[in-house]
């Protein structure tokens, strides 16, 4: 008996209204879901010279085989497309979200849908186990996000879950998300527009059915396990406790942003009731990860004086206009404030720019949904294609944005509220030199777990430096792979393995905090080992007691070897992707880390020559040419991708 | 009686997961429709309600049962009910107060909460400590938060080396 997948996907033509079904099975076992299953489509159905904004686009949102089952940290669906936020290109890659709506989706008897075309007027998709159907949304275009969910759940019933676009989406915003309940989003990508571009404003989905398990003891059991280990997100010994005060002012609480998943993050918390700065009424939502910025946080490279309430009330309202949260708070407004300092920007839309002025922030994002004025207009491209519009800020922009058109992340030089020192982020370097994203959205295994476990981010209770390197030894093979005073020596490996791990996270699909479980506060040795399963065979346990797969960890590895490479040759067929793309990374790389590595003790730069090198190890560990970039014909043959490329 | 399902709603976060890891352990699925629990899902406001078996002594759902098919376990912890005696009335689903007798959609046969005849796979599985199993008007364990603050949790090695 298999189990996991529900059997069949949902494909629709927005321009001529068509609903079919395909069979999910013709691809499944080998490309499992999610990244992995868009990736084989997408092969096959992109076609060079296909613009993101464009009807021949086709926006893939698929689940995987563990999306609604029990499974801890699963819940998550993967939206794969052709990037309008991508830059210089529009760059085919994946965005992932969480709530309920995935598992809903399977629920209704699918395993995603797929999405092509673009309707004389504005529609959402209603979905009810088989029935589904197109209807028309003219009556909700315009509505922010929330209350286009809150109205089509009023209609349907208090059950059914909504994908959705706001304004910002609407009018094609190249840093518009699709969101589901409070904070749950497809953010990098600007996958929202294509949404907006399809005249589709929303998804609603209702279902009824189960998802069956193949091997439902041995998949509790894993379950129970997983989720016994993997107690914490970070790792690191932080106190996740709700503040006193703020439960008693604002009704904090913990909340869940994805079905089977609440880890703990660090700094996610429901707010049941805020009053508004702005406006004059109580405001309920979510607050995760870098939305913690907005209100600014006192002697940090994010230093603005929003406050907490004021912060809040502009996080939810940027939620509710569908705007990208880590865009915003990462690149653009550091961006602006830099140009702002310059004197090259002095208002937004009359009013004077004062980050520490909430109505500045809502002046910002209503100009750049709306798209109004020269500024809007510019900014409704991103940051990057603003810049280049407005005619200013090149040079600034150069210390934000690593590549691909997104603003830094777990990267040591962009991002400055994530603590990372040399010679760690040369992986991060690695990781960010091979993609089409910031990559660290499914790629936190590496940067984020060495810092956080050590005791750089946790001088306390952090694991010593023998132990992560004894550790290194077993997953990576060296433990120069996480030797603090190490250099350039074995970084090759662990970009590839963890690239590896994103895979794996975004196709079956699951939580990318939790997952590779690498240390352990349970074991002698910290390597996380729950009775004879290792925590980095986790994913895997998972995904073959509930399919009734019987990969092995070597079979799991040549699926998401396939899937990059895969991937690799559609960039290449669809943008000349090469080498010469990949080394445009350098030059910000060149500039000093925002850290120190205390065993260093001055900040160190990108070493240009040697990085190159490092990309060389890189291509030859993966089987692609050192010249070009490209999965070399051995490699091709070895991963039985040749026909494939035969027939696209 | 001397245990019994209890539940906090304000450190409910909505994950579903005890819902989820019912049906599979029951039916072998996962199914929100098949959980002898239910988490009343209210994500635009974040409170959210747990909708599960009380184990009522005097219990309407036994009173309520032409057939006599709702016994209480040997332990007095919690009833079950009979496929063989249940003719499929639901007199019980229409006597439960608290709208915690449900039909399983999938058997058309009436469901409720065992506790797992003995270790609740949703207490096991509750990521917030929002469930808990104890006597009547127990509270929370000292360590239901002991997923958040692992270093008080049995086992853990960093909290005795610092």
């Amino acid at each position: 008996m298999t189990g996991g997948w529900m059997g069949k996907l949902l494909r629709v033509n927005l321009t001529s209204g068509s609903l079919e079904q395909q069979d999910t099975m013709e691809h499944a076992e080998a490309w499992i879901g999610g990244r992995g299953l868009a990736a084989r489509l997408a092969f096959d159905e992109l076609s060079r010279g296909t613009s993101a904004l464009s009807p021949d686009n086709i926006l893939y949102i698929l689940t995987g085989p563990l999306t609604g089952t029990s499974a801890p940290y699963s819940g998550r669906t993967t939206l794969c497309s052709l990037a309008p936020q991508g830059y210089p290109h529009e760059w085919y890659t994946r965005s992932s979200f969480g709530g309920h709506w995935g598992p809903e989706l399977k629920y209704a008897g699918w395993d995603g849908v797929i999405i092509t075309g673009r309707a004389r007027h504005p529609v959402y998709l209603l979905i009810q186990d088989d029935r589904v159907s197109i209807e028309d949304a003219r009556g909700l275009w315009g509505e922010g996000i929330f209350d286009t969910q809150k109205k089509l759940i009023k209609q349907l019933g208090k059950r059914t879950r909504v994908l959705a676009i706001g304004p910002s989406g609407e009018n094609r915003c190249r840093i518009a998300i699709a969101a589901t309940e409070t904070e749950s989003a497809s953010g990098q990508g600007g996958f929202g527009a294509i949404m907006g571009q399809q005249n589709l404003k929303a998804i609603a989905v209702r279902g009824t059915q189960p998802v069956k398990i193949a091997r439902p003891e041995a998949f509790e059991r894993v379950c129970d396990l997983v989720r016994d280990e993997c107690h914490a997100s970070h790792g690191w010994p932080h106190p996740i406790k709700l503040d006193p005060e703020k439960v008693e002012k604002y009704g904090q609480r913990f909340q869940a942003c994805t079905q089977q998943c609440h880890t703990g993050c660090f700094d996610a918390r429901y707010y049941t009731r805020v009053p508004g700065v702005m406006c004059n009424k109580l405001i309920a939502g979510q607050v995760d990860c870098v939305a913690g910025l907005f209100p600014g946080i006192e002697g940090t490279f994010y230093d603005w004086k929003l406050g907490f309430e004021a912060g809040f009330e502009v996080t939810q309202l940027s939620n509710d206009l569908g705007l990208n949260h880590w865009e915003i708070l990462i690149g653009l407004m550091p961006w602006l404030r830099d140009n702002a300092k310059a004197g090259r920007i002095t208002k937004i839309d009359g009013r004077a720019f004062d980050l520490d002025d909430p109505y500045c922030w809502a002046a910002l994002f209503e100009v750049i949904t709306h798209r109004r004025g020269a500024l809007g207009d510019a900014l409704a491209e991103g940051t990057l294609r603003g810049a280049e519009i407005l005619g200013f800020g090149q040079q600034e922009l150069t210390s934000y944005f690593p590549a691909w058109g997104y603003a830094g992340h777990w990267d040591g030089h962009g991002d400055h509220i994530n603590h990372i020192v040399f010679p760690f982020w040369l992986v991060a370097a690695l990781q960010w030199a091979m993609d089409t994203r910031d990559p660290i959205s499914s790629g936190h295994g590496y940067t984020q777990n060495i810092m956080n476990w050590s005791r750089v981010n946790s001088p306390e209770h952090g694991i010593s430096w023998d132990t992560i390197m004894n550790i290194g030894e077993r997953i990576y093979g060296s433990s120069d792979a996480v030797d603090p005073r190490s250099g350039y020596e074995h970084k090759a490996f662990p970009a590839m393995w963890h690239g590896h791990r994103s895979v794996y996270k975004d196709s079956l699909p699951v939580d990318d905090q939790i997952f590779p479980r690498i240390y352990s506060n349970y074991t002698d040795d910290n390597f996380s080992m729950v009775g004879e399963m290792e925590g980095i065979d986790f994913e895997l346990n998972l995904l073959n007691a509930a399919t009734g797969l019987d990969l092995t960890r070597e079979s799991f590895d040549h699926f998401a070897e396939r899937v990059v490479n895969l991937e690799r040759l559609l960039h290449k067929r669809l943008h000349d992707r090469s080498r010469a793309d990949d080394e445009t990374l350098i030059p910000y790389y060149e500039k000093p880390e925002n850290s120190v590595n205390p065993l260093i003790g001055e900040p160190v730069s990108l070493d240009g020559q040697k990085f190159r090198a490092l990309m060389d190890e890189y291509y030859d560990l993966r089987g692609w040419d050192r010249q070009t970039g490209h999965p070399t014909a051995e490699t091709i043959a070895r991963l039985g991708l040749g026909t494939l490329i035969d027939e696209a | 009686m001397t245990r019994k399902l209890i539940v906090d709603n304000m450190v409910c976060c909505g994950c579903l997961s005890c819902m989820i890891n019912c049906a599979q352990h029951h039916d072998g699925h996962a199914s929100p429709e098949s959980a002898r629990i239910e988490v009343d899902l209210e994500p635009f406001s974040g409170t959210h309600g747990i909708i599960h078996c009380q184990q009522c002594q005097p219990a309407d759902c036994q009173d309520s049962c032409p057939q006599g098919a709702i016994e209480l376990s040997d332990d007095g912890d919690y009833y079950v009910v009979d496929p063989e005696l249940c003719i499929d009335c639901h007199m019980c689903v229409d006597a439960c107060p608290h709208g915690a007798m449900r039909v399983n959609p999938f058997t058309d046969r009436v469901i409720k909460c065992d506790l797992c005849e003995g270790d609740p796979v949703c207490v096991r599985s509750c990521f917030t400590g929002a469930l808990w199993v104890g006597p009547p008007g127990d509270g929370p364990p000292d360590k239901r938060v002991s997923r958040y603050f692992h270093l008080e949790r049995q086992g853990d090695k960093r909290g005795e080396e610092s």
